[in-house]
Order: structure tokens, then C-alpha cells, then sequence
């Protein structure tokens, strides 16, 4: 099968998955205990405003209607209102969405670069005091809780060191980079806005280093594991033997093949880190997609929870997808079928 | 290659870093105010919270303001009351303009009158019983009547909260919700400041308007201030530290020590009238008995509350904070004394204990676990088991709705929406306000309500507080609730702010258009 057929073929099994994720979140969310429509009225509201609101976002209708109303919303673009707010689902997901991509893109970026190549010398001193070291270190981060790390961090850098911001994503007394993609970094390089890049990056890069840590341990730890199994082949005694210098065999042999296994690990961790900025979000106050899904879960607010593993969804497999297809320009051999 | 690509990135970062101190905030004058709570629905007829209180104060103009403990006129020149506070008269500021320069006239003050009851929003319930639809009534061009359906001596204290919005402006955004969804992001006001960028859960910027109407207090008064969403007590402690932030309205008790140590920040620590209360169900199985809830009082280890909770709190003196119209003092309310519960106790149909009695909290809220974990321990001594249930607040809400739903004790939180004693004591103890979580005790007692309600037709301000006198004096006999603290407000204030006065009413925000900033860190 050819890569066209094969992306096909995957992007047509995601659209059962969406279903599935979709019937699954509904039920899941319509079954919890609670009162949405009168947490979104207040508690002065009378029965009637209650009802009334209940009417207007269809849900006085019975739930399998109410399901295929949604479905039918979806495919005309319609991702619903919120209960709570009335904004739009659509506008709150394009808004909040690119910072978390965003901030969890950088995470992942410092993790590979931290992960990498501490995962390599703990490989080639196996069992060496910098392999324990590394071992250390990566298991340190990844014990103490999130929030915890951000509030040192913050506390460290914004404060005593008077380094960093403490949180948001941006200067909040200078407009952001006007939106191109919703993400700054990338908007304010487009736009040769280099100030505004100082500025988002500076905001950056603490939530971003420690939502890394949560990464951290497992792409070094997995970088370790392949990088020895390479490191054990025959081809590697072999080109030892004729005299082929060890740097050139690892980053040239070596890592090449290893790399499967660590972009497998990355993109797992992407969708994880994903998943989890909630915590980074919340210390940092940053306005993600993390504190968005939080705060509707508490209020059970039907349409940006759906809206949001909705995209979750889709985000998981575009990840999923994009790595099948490196595996095959990493490796040749792999073949799409 | 690495290495070139190495050193590369490191001078790309180096850099972006260099170019950080230049993007310092350069605006000399506006406020950085860090909010824990969002300001989500800026509609006068449907919003109503500290944060969104704090909006409105702003964008808009009442007819009447709290500043400081007080009730001031604000659109209002004049006014006059008939004998029997049914006919409340009031003459506007001729000079009252909207933004887009149009008069605040009486029209305007009748259109958004009938617009807030029409829609019946959170804010109408102090309306509620006393108007309908022909209440308000615009005589001429600056002169407003509202003809009440029946006496109420504490209006005037509920038009602070009557926020006038440009009919043009509304009517030109009706949509087919009157204007809600307009509103809920977008002012219409003639308040002294206008919006800039709103951003949703994150930012919300008021710029001043420099020809306001009501002038100000000088000309020192800040440019404008960002209302900066701050969820966590850490992260606001941490930015008022750096000089991120100039105000934060959340720190957590733990954090005072630290803002006090700051010799350029002050803690602002007033006993407020937010309001904490076990209300127990006066018709519920075991509640129903005074003696019972005479012997759960004298369980309650209220002098350890100022020890185990978080902030500072004062213990309540009976039903009415020592800091609110009307308190009373010296009523004999419990204490923790065993041997009186005991001896109460005795007097029930379960003289020994041994029944179980739920007490319902907010989930995941540690300041409302904590009472019921006192409790837990006062009542094990009676034999009586607590049942500690958390639960998320619309239900506690709608478990509210009905005696037969109510729990047995529920910890809730008041806060008086006006200085009158109406507002405090009418929705918690008068028997026609059961169904709303203020009223969670189904407490019923005929002369309390009837008292209540005869002061609030008497336009005499001594009988009205001989009459509440009365009335809180029957509560505390009957013991319906456990009267338990108010809590401290507490802010963070960096001291270049000047101009600040504590607001009991609106006791965590601050009135910005009264203050101004001095040497402000930039």
C-alpha cells in the first residue's frame, strides 16, 4: 500500500474513534450529578429563567435527541455555546488552543533536548557515575508534583532571582503579536517582530521547563534503553574493528536506528503533556486549553467539554498519524500496509 | 554541524533574553490588580459577584455608590420618601452623560429598571415582592418615581446596585434575548472608565475616561487598571512580591507574614461581613428538636476556629456581625461547653446519642471542611456520629429547595446585599424565603416574621432596630443555625497605592476610581 492509500485509510479510522470518544463523553457527562443549568442561572434564579435556559440550549430534549443535535451542529462547524458563558465553544477552543500547543511544544522541545542527550551519556557510561547521576536527576524531577516545581520555579526566577515573569503569556500592558496561527512565538517571527518574541519566550520558559519534567525521565530513560541495544548490535563490533571513530558510530548509526524508539516516547509524551498542563496552566495563570477543560468540568458545562475531547481526539491521532509516517522517512525499510 | 547549530540556537536565546528588561512596563499609571475570580457577564441585570461588582462600579453609574461603610448618591441630586416608604422620589444629576455622550436621564433609569426585573437575573431578588412592571415611572426628563407594591423602608440601600445602561445602545442589540449577549461582553455605560482588551478568563482592561462626568477626585487618578486573573494564592503572593502586580484581593492567611515583612507592601486585614453559618434543618428528623440543636450548638468548638482556619476570622456574636446595622450584643448565644450539651441532649427523644447526622460542605473547600471537622469531634462526645459530606454547590443549592431534600446541617456563606439589617436577617429567618440556599434552615417562627416584616414598612430607623432588636433575640433563642465567623478580607496592597478605603459591602475589590498611584514601581 502506498503512503496516499495508508492516510487515508487512517484518517477514515479516526472518524469512528470521534464517535466512539464522543458517545462516550456525552454519557459520561449527562450520568455525573449536578445542576449546570442552574449553576449557569445562580442561585437567585427562579424556576421559570432555569427552564428557560434549559429550553434554550435544547437541553429539556431527551439525551439520544439531544446527541444527534450536537453530531449535526458538529458537522455544520457549530461546536455549541457555553452554558456558562454563552461564548461560543468554537471561538474559546481557537482561542485557548494554540497556547497550549504552544507551551506544551516548547516542553517537549526541552525535554528532547534535555532528555536526548542525558539518555545518551547515561548509555555510553552504563553504570557509571554519570549514568547513576542522570538517573538521579531525571527521577527527582519526575517525583515531586507539577505544581509544586512551578511554584519553586516561580518563586525562584520571579521573585528572588527577578529573572522571569511570574505567569501569562505575555506582557500584559503591551498588546500580543497581532494572530496569524494564535501562536507567538511563530506570529512574532513572521511578523520580524523580535521584541514581542523576547517577550513570549521570556513568559515561556518556565511553565515550559517544568512541564518538561514530566517528559523528562521517560525520554531519557528510553533514549538510554536504545541507544544500548544499538550500541550491543554486531554492525556496531563491527565498524569498532575497522576503526570507525565511537562519535561517528553513534550519531551516525547508533542514533539513527534508536530513533524510533525515542520519537515513539515523544509523541506519546506530547499528548500526555497535553493532557496535563492543567497544573502549569493554573500556577502560571495561562490561558490555556488545561483550565478551560477544568473549569467546564466543574460546571458541567456539556459543549466545550465535548468540544474539548472532541479535539483532544483529533489531536491525538493528527500525533499518532505524523509519527507512523516519520517511522517510515527514519526508516526505510518500513513499509505502509 | 552541532556545534554550529548548537551555538546558534544558544545566541538565538541569548538574544530573546537581552531583549526581556526592554520590555518592562512603561505605562506610568495603570493599576495591576490581581483578581482571583473572572468577570464573565458584565450585564447589570444578570451579573452580580465581587469581581463582576468591581466591573460595574466602573463602567457603569448607579443611583447611588458605596464608598466606604456608606451609601453616597451618585446619579442621584435629590430624593424624597413618602410617610410609609411606598413612593420614593429621586432628581438626577442633570449633567450625567453615557459614554457616546447621550444624557443619563430618567428614561434611561426606567428602561433599565424594568429591563433587570423583566429578565429577573441574580440582582432583581432585592426587588423582588415590593415592584412590578409600573413601579418606575420617569415623571420628566431628570426626575424617576418608583411607586413600590408595598412598604419597604430599605430601598434606597438596594439602588447601589441599580446600574443604568444607554437604552439606544441596548435596543440597538437586542437580539432575541434583550440585549444579554451584547451586555454580558460589552458595556454601555457612563461610568469613569470604558473597556479595552477583554480577554475572557485571563485579562480585562478599563481605561479612564478623562472628561468623565462626576469629575474626579484629582488629577492624579490612574490612567486605567487591568483586572489580571491570578487562580492561585501562590502565584498572586508571588506577583505582588516581584511588583507584578500592585493589589492582590486572594492571598491565603499563610502568605500575610510574608507581604507584611515587605517593607514596601501592607496587609490590609478588616473583619468583613461575609458571613459563615451551620444551618441546621428545623423540620429534619432530629433538627426539628430545639433541644437537639441546642446540644449540636454547645458541641461546637467555636473558639478554635480562629486557630484552624486559614485567614483570620472573628467568631460571631450571635446572627448578626458586631460590624453590620442593627447587631446586637450581648445575646445569649452557645459555647463550647460539653456539660450543657449533655444536659440538652437529655432532654431529646435520643438522650443517649446514637443517631448519625449528615453535614454537608463544598467539596474540595478545606475552609468548610474544617467546621465540620470540629464539630465531628464535639458530637463524637455526645455519641453522635457526623457524616461529613461534600458536595458541589448547585447541589447543595438544590438540595435546599425543599425541608424534605435539606440536610441536616449545611455550611453556608451570606453576604449582606445591602447596609440594612432586611438584608441579612429577611432571607435567612423569615419563613417565606425557604426554598434559597440562605434560607437552608426551613426555620419557621410566626412572631420573627412578623416582626421582620413590620420593619420593613416602618420609615422610623429606631423602631426598625428596636424591631430587629427583637427579632434577633427570638433567633437566638430558637437557635435555628450555629452562628460561626465572619472572615477577615485580606489584600495585598503595595503601598504606592493611595486613596484606598475598605468597603465592607464590597469588601474584597477596590472603588479604582478614588484611588491613585504614587512612585510606583514601573
Amino acid at each position: 500500500m502506498n503512503l496516499r492509500l495508508y492516510l487515508l485509510r487512517r484518517v477514515l479510522l479516526v472518524i469512528p474513534l470521534l464517535i466512539g470518544l464522543s458517545l462516550l463523553t456525552f454519557t459520561v457527562s449527562r450520568v455525573l450529578p449536578g445542576d449546570p443549568v442552574g449553576l449557569a442561572a445562580g442561585p437567585q434564579s427562579t424556576p421559570e429563567i432555569r427552564d428557560r435556559l434549559a429550553r434554550d440550549f435544547g437541553l429539556d430534549q431527551p439525551l439520544p435527541i439531544q446527541y444527534v443535535n450536537y453530531i449535526a451542529g458538529l458537522l455544520r462547524g457549530d461546536w455549541g455555546q457555553s452554558l456558562y458563558s454563552r461564548r461560543l465553544v468554537a471561538d474559546d477552543l481557537r482561542t485557548y488552543f494554540p497556547a497550549t500547543l504552544e507551551l506544551t511544544a516548547v516542553a517537549i522541545l526541552f525535554a528532547a533536548a534535555l532528555g536526548i542527550p542525558a539518555g545518551i551519556v547515561s548509555a555510553i557510561y552504563r553504570d557509571k557515575f554519570p549514568d547513576q547521576l542522570t538517573r538521579l536527576i531525571a527521577l527527582f524531577f519526575v517525583s515531586f508534583p507539577a505544581f509544586w516545581l512551578a511554584m519553586i520555579f516561580q518563586s525562584i526566577f520571579g521573585v528572588t532571582l527577578d529573572l522571569l515573569p511570574i505567569g501569562k503569556r505575555f506582557d500584559v500592558l503591551i498588546p500580543p503579536p497581532a494572530s496569524i496561527t494564535g501562536l507567538y512565538l511563530l506570529d512574532s517571527l513572521l511578523r520580524l517582530d523580535f521584541r514581542s518574541f523576547g517577550i513570549a519566550l521570556s513568559h515561556l520558559l518556565t511553565p515550559a521547563l517544568v512541564l518538561s519534567f514530566g517528559a523528562l525521565a521517560s525520554v531519557t530513560r528510553i533514549t538510554r534503553a536504545a541507544v544500548l541495544e544499538g550500541l550491543d548490535k554486531d554492525y556496531v563490533r563491527m565498524e569498532r574493528a575497522i576503526g570507525i571513530p565511537d562519535r561517528v558510530i553513534l550519531t551516525k548509526y547508533v542514533l539513527r536506528g534508536a530513533f524510533i524508539a525515542i520519537l515513539t516516547i515523544i509523541a506519546l509524551e506530547f499528548g500526555w503533556l497535553m493532557a496535563g498542563a492543567v497544573l502549569v496552566e493554573t500556577i502560571f495563570d495561562y490561558p490555556g486549553l488545561g483550565l478551560y477543560a477544568v473549569e467546564s468540568s466543574l460546571r458541567l458545562d456539556f459543549n466545550p467539554i465535548m468540544g474539548i475531547t472532541i479535539l483532544y481526539g483529533i489531536v491525538f491521532s493528527i500525533i499518532n498519524i505524523a509519527t507512523d509516517i516519520a517511522y517510515g522517512i527514519i526508516d526505510p525499510r518500513i513499509r505502509y500496509g | 554541524m552541532y556545534r554550529t547549530l548548537r551555538t546558534l540556537i544558544l545566541l538565538f536565546l541569548l538574544a530573546a533574553l537581552t531583549v526581556v528588561p526592554l520590555a518592562a512596563q512603561d505605562a506610568p499609571n495603570i493599576l495591576l490588580y490581581g483578581g482571583n475570580q473572572d468577570i464573565d457577564n458584565i450585564d447589570p441585570a444578570t451579573g452580580e459577584n465581587y469581581s463582576i461588582n468591581a466591573a460595574l462600579v466602573s463602567l457603569y453609574d448607579a443611583l447611588f455608590i458605596v464608598r466606604g461603610e456608606n451609601i453616597e448618591p451618585n446619579l442621584v441630586a435629590t430624593w424624597e420618601v413618602n410617610d410609609d416608604a411606598t413612593v420614593w422620589t429621586f432628581n438626577l444629576k442633570p449633567e450625567a452623560r453615557f459614554h457616546d455622550g447621550s444624557p443619563v436621564d430618567a428614561a434611561a433609569v426606567v428602561y433599565s429598571f424594568n429591563r433587570t426585573i423583566e429578565l429577573s437575573g441574580p440582582p432583581t431578588y432585592r426587588w423582588a415582592g415590593i415592584t412590578d412592571a409600573s413601579s418606575a415611572v420617569a415623571v420628566d426628563a431628570d426626575t424617576v418615581q418608583f411607586t413600590l407594591t408595598q412598604p419597604f423602608a430599605p430601598f434606597l440601600g438596594t439602588l447601589s446596585q441599580l446600574y443604568v445602561v444607554n437604552p439606544a445602545i441596548v435596543e440597538a442589540n437586542l437580539g432575541d434575548d434583550f440585549g444579554q449577549t451584547y451586555l454580558r461582553t460589552t458595556a454601555a455605560g457612563s461610568g469613569p472608565f470604558v473597556q479595552g482588551r477583554w480577554e475572557i478568563g485571563n485579562l480585562y482592561e478599563f481605561t479612564a475616561v478623562e472628561d468623565y462626568w462626576g469629575g474626579w477626585r484629582g488629577d492624579d487618578h490612574i490612567d486605567g487598571f487591568l483586572w489580571l486573573i491570578q487562580r492561585d494564592s501562590a502565584t498572586q503572593l508571588n506577583s505582588l512580591l516581584a511588583r507584578e502586580t500592585l493589589i492582590a484581593d486572594t492571598p491565603s492567611g499563610s502568605d500575610m507574614g510574608r507581604i507584611d515583612e515587605d517593607p514596601g507592601l501592607t496587609v490590609v486585614n478588616e473583619s468583613s461581613i461575609f458571613i459563615n453559618t451551620l444551618k441546621m434543618n428545623n423540620q429534619g428528623e432530629f433538627t426539628s428538636d430545639i433541644n437537639m440543636r441546642k446540644a449540636i450548638a454547645y458541641a461546637m468548638n467555636y473558639a478554635a476556629l480562629p486557630e484552624v482556619q486559614d485567614i483570620p476570622v472573628q467568631v460571631l456574636p450571635g446572627p448578626t456581625p458586631l460590624n453590620f446595622p442593627g447587631a446586637v450584643e450581648g445575646l445569649d448565644v452557645p459555647s463550647y461547653d460539653l456539660a450543657m450539651a449533655r444536659e440538652y441532649l437529655a432532654q431529646t427523644a435520643y438522650p443517649d446519642g446514637g443517631i448519625t447526622l449528615d453535614y454537608v460542605y463544598v467539596a474540595d473547600f478545606p475552609r468548610e471542611e474544617v467546621p465540620g471537622l470540629l464539630l465531628l469531634e464535639g458530637l463524637a462526645e455526645l455519641n453522635i456520629t457526623l457524616n461529613l459530606v461534600p458536595m458541589l454547590w448547585p447541589d447543595m443549592v438544590a438540595s435546599c429547595a425543599d425541608p424534605s431534600t435539606g440536610p441536616d446541617i449545611i455550611n453556608i456563606y451570606t453576604q449582606p446585599a445591602y447596609l440594612d439589617p432586611d438584608a441579612h436577617l429577611y432571607n435567612q429567618y423569615h419563613s417565606a424565603q425557604w426554598g434559597s440556599f440562605n434560607s437552608c434552615s426551613f426555620y419557621q417562627n410566626l412572631e420573627v416574621d412578623a416582626l421582620l416584616d413590620q420593619a420593613r414598612v416602618t420609615g422610623d430607623v429606631d423602631l426598625r432596630l428596636e424591631l430587629y432588636a427583637q427579632a434577633q433575640t427570638m433567633i437566638a433563642a430558637d437557635q435555628p443555625s450555629m452562628w460561626m465567623y465572619t472572615e477577615n478580607t485580606v489584600l495585598g496592597v503595595n503601598d504606592c497605592i493611595k486613596g484606598y478605603v475598605y468597603r465592607p459591602l464590597e469588601s474584597l475589590s477596590v472603588l479604582f476610581q478614588d484611588v491613585w498611584m504614587e512612585n510606583c514601581p514601573a
